[in-house]
């Protein structure tokens, strides 16, 4: 070989490489997110008197998002796509609380920060879990009765908040165990799914239906109805049966209205809720009126007034969201949602292992039906129910929740990653070996 | 795993569908309901931003400012109390105590919220407070007054609740839009507040009453669509008609013997309308009477008019029959019933009411200039002509012979509706009617409450509105 | 915890006489609105488009490691016009089998339902088969009987299904299942089937055997390749001469020689490769490339360098190897343990591990600063 050449071929690389550097993907997005988070935090910090946190914040955010993109990735191969957009959300939720902080003497906002910090944990322990653990048949069975034992628990000993028996008190601190019981409720669907076993995990999801229905907590019952019934159709493909079921939740509703007093009230306010503006309709109307002050663009972040909604930060934070930033803004953050699914499905497809593929799927749709229930409720398209926006709501149980969701994705993603380099680099040696002849022969 | 690949791609499909429809759902509501909801009386944010803007000026069609600001930063409204009070339910008063006036629907263009970013630099560098944009309005405040005079110093209307609404029917410009009784904006006492006839409910745009025999308009024009012979059909009017063990019946229980469409029209023969709409069948007349914007959501760009209902359920012989007749929970507004007659004088096409003629920024910019629109096609033209034609009859030889005006040719429908009020039996007096005459494209609709016959109390307003008209003719 | 923390915090405050009056503020926040939605924009957007490339990026790894995510092939020992005895249908670590053809194995024969039976490839045990409800399944001649007692497929073994008899051969976790056992001359269900002596030699044979057997065919392949070479530049070669013998000038044969020599220049990072690029060529036809590109950056999106895609001939995409593995004439009758040695066969652990890091550290980002 000659010199020549061979410095040519270094040079088509240094270029090569170069390029590639410029124009890898993460660069921009990275770049883009943080700057939004930079200049808004730093926006608001100067929104009546100033206060450090939001300077702090204004540089916190971004290195945060910079740091779990970017450099977690090193130490096992997660999807950083999934990565960003989850902490772009979480990172939304940081920065609307923080806004509707000033000047209402709340520190909502430096709390959700920290949980955030949380949640990014939650999630390496449930990506570890998924990528570590060997023997499953043993854990889901150590899970499922753990699960099921804490779900049962508010029964006992827990407190009431907004008509819902669904939060524990641990140390000072209040839990919802049913958000934490979310993550078990997938693996051990996706684990008896995979292995064909039907009893178990329709045992377990029958259990926590009625817990949660005792619980008055509806909201969350419906979101795990609807993975069960979605993750049950994935793995068998029966349609008559989820037909059935479906049916069977129409029928359910049906019942419902037609038995309790508070259903129905709660479908006539969906209704036409400015007749019921007095009581019950207020939120709604609140939430329809400052939606529509938003308009397009929005009042402009940090105006408006946000916190004549009751529960502003947890169930209405989209209708904050929109007030602030406008229609067009609430909508693209739809979009944000909408390609994490996209991107959810994605890895539950390319897994090799069934349980791996329901897993990954159930996540994603259980993120996906959560976000429509809260959205569609805000907007009126459906019922208000109470849930909470995942990633957003302010709230520790449902961020750290949230983000074991992404684990269990990203878990997947980086199995998937595993087999994928293992059959990459087979193919590999094979090529280098074939190769091999020919360059000694030079 | 192929298979479930598959399926994973259908749940995709389906929760991604979801977050489109809701997304789509969020746009298309707050487009279309997001002004109303702005305009809402319980949104806290304009009033909070009156405190850094001094709202824009409200002037009528002749150029009158019937609302500005003074120097103390208070809403005022005209010197007159008389004039002020009129236009009160048009405009609104500065409590928001009447949903959807001028001053909360258009409070977006008043408050300022549509100013551009670069306006609002120059003026916040010029150090002069924000001004709102001025709002130019359709309406004309001495035609107003001048109702709210009729029914003042008219002996048997004193003291009763109603409506008057006066549009231009070839463009849709509203004149007037007067609702009774009126209050004094500027002075508003807890009696007015405590009022049992409810001062700050707008009945020309929001009260739904049946109409009465004035919806016999839109029975006749379906009749003629529907039934081959129509118009040589001879009904028989025994006073009463039984359907289904009940009676129908007219009003004062007059008897009209054998009579022909246009004469029924002319009399208002209640048993030959019932015997019109049984002849057609229910889904024929509800047809007509949805193509004349019954059971439409009524979205115009300038007015929050309440939906006009013909029923569609428990719907038997005997209350096809009344609704022929325009009652059995036939309801519509003031407004509707103008734009009802208004599309008859414009050839079957209903426009859109339009109130905005015109909104400026202090500095002269031109954010909106008034635009005509048709709203729908109500029937066709030759149908229109025959009504046309029948309402002419009942002005010149029918019931509504007190809204004749010298020199100018007049078509209406009376109607007598009947109605109850806590219990007690009312008859609402109703008329409909319109100006033939290019010059004067004016149609009305006046509507006294508990006020008896229509012919006797409803048609004279409207015969002193249409002289207003014809000795003052607005610009 | 978090109050206390947020309780300190609060505890500081700035000079208020830094603080910005609220109409200026007003004014920046509203003209602030269109700048967070242009980057909101963007950040979907480019989002979208990380998607969008890695989806597209997925495809063309199918394409290029098309046996990528198979444990092994069930090749046909009996089956129908549709599906012909040597033909291979790759096994995926889980699937279901069936006539429909979105079954991972589509077996179109007579006997077999839509969707008759489902597997699942354990580690250490075999694949593992459980027919469905009402389906039958046997595996060298044992049946299915419960779900308590599940069938597994070893390396070698036979599967009968309705009329069809498929043979498995593991390329993966080889080492933990064994092989079928040895069958006895008398056969078990099916008919004829008299063991060959090959067979029975082939199935007693080590895994070392196997492998020099597949070394043996690798350096036949090598040798031919290495003369398609040989002919393919003697043809160039013969060409520039041509082109010089008609009296152009000699920068021809600069470029022929000067660039056979240069070995193809290996290209790790496949994940990245920037979004619409073409199809990555095979290393003679990158020879054949010309190179007046010199000095000049090559135009991004329609380069096709980096074509040295890390390419292997695999079992299911190379006609040539198919027909060297499957129908030889030595090879007629025994179809699956001799012809090509486990995949896990010639990577070591150690090895497979060393390249995981590798690939990792490539796709992301592990090793880009050192």
């Amino acid at each position: 070989m000659s010199r020549r050449s061979q410095a040519r071929a270094e040079a088509r690389r240094a270029a090569q490489s170069a390029r590639r550097q410029r124009r890898r993907p993460d660069r921009m997005l990275l770049s883009a997110i943080m700057l939004f988070f930079f200049t808004a935090f730093l926006l608001v910090s100067f929104n009546g008197e100033l206060e450090w946190e939001g300077f702090a914040l204004a540089v916190i955010v971004p290195v945060l998002i910079r740091l779990s993109t970017m450099w977690l990735p090193r130490f096992f191969p997660a999807d950083k796509l999934l990565l960003a957009i989850a902490n772009f959300l979480c990172a939304l939720g940081v920065l609307i609380l923080y806004t509707t902080d000033r000047g209402a003497g709340t520190s909502r906002g430096i709390q959700q920060a920290i949980y955030y910090g949380a949640g990014i944990i939650a999630m390496l322990a449930c990506i570890f879990v998924v990528r570590y653990v060997r023997r499953w048949g043993f854990l889901i069975k150590v899970i499922m009765l753990g699960a099921a034992a804490l779900l049962a628990l508010p029964l006992a000993i827990g407190t009431e908040q907004n008509g819902a028996t669904n939060w524990i008190n641990i140390g000072g601190t209040s839990v919802q165990p049913s958000e934490l019981v979310k993550l078990a409720l997938l693996l051990i669907l996706s684990w008896y799914m995979s292995r064909r076993r039907f009893l178990p995990w329709f045992a377990f999801a029958v259990f926590s239906l009625l817990v949660l229905m005792l619980q008055q907590d509806l909201g969350t019952a419906l979101i795990y109805y609807a993975t069960t019934l979605f993750l049950f159709y994935a793995s068998t493909g029966n349609l008559p049966l989820t037909g059935l079921g479906l049916v069977g939740a129409g029928g359910a509703a049906a019942l419902g209205y037609a038995m309790f007093a508070h259903v129905k009230k709660r479908v006539a306010i969906w209704r036409n809720p400015w007749i019921y503006y007095e009581t019950s309709g207020y939120q709604i109307v609140q939430m329809l009126m400052a939606i529509a002050s938003g308009g397009l663009f929005g009042v402009g972040l940090g105006l408006g007034a946000p916190r004549v909604i009751p529960v502003y930060f947890t169930d209405c934070i989209f209708a904050v969201i929109c007030e602030q930033f406008g229609v067009i803004f609430g909508a693209l953050v739809l979009a944000m949602y909408v390609i994490l699914i996209l991107r959810g499905v994605s890895i539950a497809s390319a897994a090799r292992s069934s349980f791996h593929a329901l897993l990954a799927m159930g996540a994603t749709v259980m993120l996906g039906i959560q976000t429509f229930i809260i959205i569609g409720g805000v907007l009126k398209l459906i019922p208000l129910t109470g849930v909470t926006m995942p990633f957003v709501s302010y709230g520790g149980t449902s961020l750290v929740s949230c983000m074991g969701l992404i684990g269990l994705i990203q878990g997947v993603a980086s199995v998937n990653q595993d087999d994928l380099a293992y059959d990459y680099e087979i193919s590999h040696t094979l090529q280098e070996e074939a190769m091999m002849p020919e360059a000694d022969r030079e | 795993m192929k298979q479930q690949k598959l399926r994973f791609r259908v749940l995709a499909f389906v929760v991604i569908g979801l977050l489109t429809l809701a997304g789509v759902y969020g746009v298309y509501s707050v487009s279309t309901y997001g002004s109303r909801w702005i305009s809402s009386t319980r949104n806290t944010r304009y009033r909070s931003a009156k405190s850094s803007v001094i709202p824009g000026d409200i002037i009528d069609r002749r150029g009158v400012v019937v609302a500005t600001t003074d120097e103390n930063g208070d809403r005022v409204y005209q010197s007159n109390i008389l004039s002020r009070s009129s236009m009160v339910h048009l405009l609104g008063d500065d409590e928001g105590n009447i949903a959807n006036g001028v001053e909360s629907f258009q409070a977006n263009y008043l408050l300022g919220f549509e100013t551009s970013l670069t306006e609002r630099v120059t003026a916040f560098l010029s150090g002069e407070t924000r001004r709102g944009d001025n709002v130019t309005i359709t309406a004309d405040s001495r035609l107003c007054t001048e109702i709210v005079n009729i029914f003042r110093n008219t002996s048997n209307l004193k003291g009763k609740c109603g409506a008057v609404v006066v549009m231009n029917y070839k463009t849709g410009e509203v004149l007037a839009l007067v609702s009774l009784p009126v209050y004094d904006p500027q002075n508003i006492t807890d009696q007015i507040r405590n009022s049992s006839q409810h001062p700050f409910w707008n009945r020309a745009l929001q009260g739904t009453l049946p109409p009465g025999s004035t919806f016999k308009i839109i029975t006749a024009v379906a009749a003629l669509e529907n039934l081959p012979d129509a118009e040589t059909h001879v009904f028989t009017c025994t006073g009463a008609t039984q359907v289904m063990d009940h009676v129908i019946h007219d009003y004062n229980m007059d008897q009209h013997g054998d009579i022909t469409l246009d004469k029924a029209f002319r009399v208002s023969c209640n048993n030959a309308f019932a015997q019109a709409a049984l002849m057609m069948g229910d889904t024929a007349l509800r047809r007509m009477a949805e193509s004349f914007g019954f059971n439409d959501n009524f979205l115009f760009r300038d007015l929050v008019v309440e939906n006009s209902v013909y029923p569609t359920e428990n719907r038997n012989s005997f209350e096809i029959a009344w609704s022929g007749a325009g009652q059995s929970q036939v309801v519509a507004t003031p407004m509707h019933m103008c734009m009802v007659a208004a599309a008859i004088a414009n050839d079957g096409v209903m426009m859109e009411p339009r109130l905005l003629s015109l909104v400026e920024s202090p500095t002269g910019n031109v954010r909106l200039r008034y635009s005509q629109k048709v709203y729908r096609t109500a029937c066709s033209p030759e149908l229109a002509e025959i009504i046309d034609g029948y309402m002419k009859d009942v002005v010149r030889s029918g019931t509504g012979t007190r809204a004749q005006v010298s020199g100018l040719t007049i078509a209406g429908k009376t109607g007598s509706a009947e109605g109850s009020d806590n219990g007690v039996d009312v008859t609402h007096a109703w008329f409909v009617g319109y100006i033939d005459s290019d010059q004067y494209p004016y149609a009305i609709s006046v509507l006294v409450e508990n006020g008896g016959s229509g012919g006797s109390v409803a048609a004279p307003v409207a015969r002193q509105v249409f002289e207003y008209l014809r000795d003052n003719l607005p610009s | 915890m978090p109050s206390e923390i947020t309780d300190f915090l609060s505890s500081i405050t700035l000079p208020s006489d830094l603080a910005v009056p609220a109409e200026i503020y007003e004014l920046i926040a509203q003209a602030a609105r269109y700048w967070f939605l242009l980057l909101m924009a963007i950040i979907v957007w480019r989002s979208f488009r990380w998607y969008r490339r890695d989806r597209r990026q997925a495809k063309k790894r199918l394409k290029l490691l098309p046996d990528a995510g198979f444990v092994g092939e069930m090749v046909v020992i009996e089956g129908n016009e549709a599906l012909k005895r040597g033909q291979a249908l790759p096994v995926p670590r889980e699937g279901t089998l069936g006539t429909l053809r979105t079954n991972d194995l589509c077996v179109p024969v007579e006997g077999v339902a839509r969707r008759h039976l489902w597997f699942r490839f354990d580690e250490g045990e075999g694949l593992r088969i459980e027919p469905m409800r009402g389906q039958t399944a046997s595996v060298d001649g044992e049946p299915f009987k419960s779900r308590r007692e599940p069938l597994y497929m070893a390396h070698g073994s036979r599967l009968y299904v309705g009329k069809a008899q498929l043979r498995l051969r593991l390329f993966a976790g080889f080492e933990g299942t064994g092989y079928a056992p040895r069958r006895d001359g008398e056969g078990s269900g099916s008919e004829g089937q008299a063991q060959p002596p090959e067979q029975a030699q082939a199935a007693a044979m080590t895994q070392q055997q196997a492998m020099q057997q597949w070394m043996a065919q690798q350096q036949y392949m090598m040798q031919q390749q290495l003369w398609q070479q040989q002919a393919y530049q003697q043809w160039l070669m013969q060409q520039a001469a041509l082109q010089q013998a008609a009296g152009r000038n000699g920068q021809a044969e600069e470029g022929a020689d000067g660039e056979e020599a240069e070995p193809p220049v290996r290209d790790d990072s496949i994940f990245m490769r920037p979004a619409g690029e073409r199809a990555p060529a095979l290393p003679q036809e990158m020879e054949a490339e010309p190179d007046e590109a010199e000095g000049v950056e090559p135009s991004d999106e329609s380069s096709p360098e980096g074509g040295d895609w890390p390419y292997a001939p695999s079992p299911h995409s190379d006609a040539e190897w198919e027909d060297l593995a499957y129908f030889g004439d030595e090879m007629d009758e025994d179809l699956t343990d001799a012809a090509a040695p486990p995949r896990s066969a010639y990577v070591g652990h150690d090895e497979a591990e060393r390249a995981k890091r590798k690939v990792w550290d490539r796709y992301f980002g592990g090793g880009r600063g050192r």
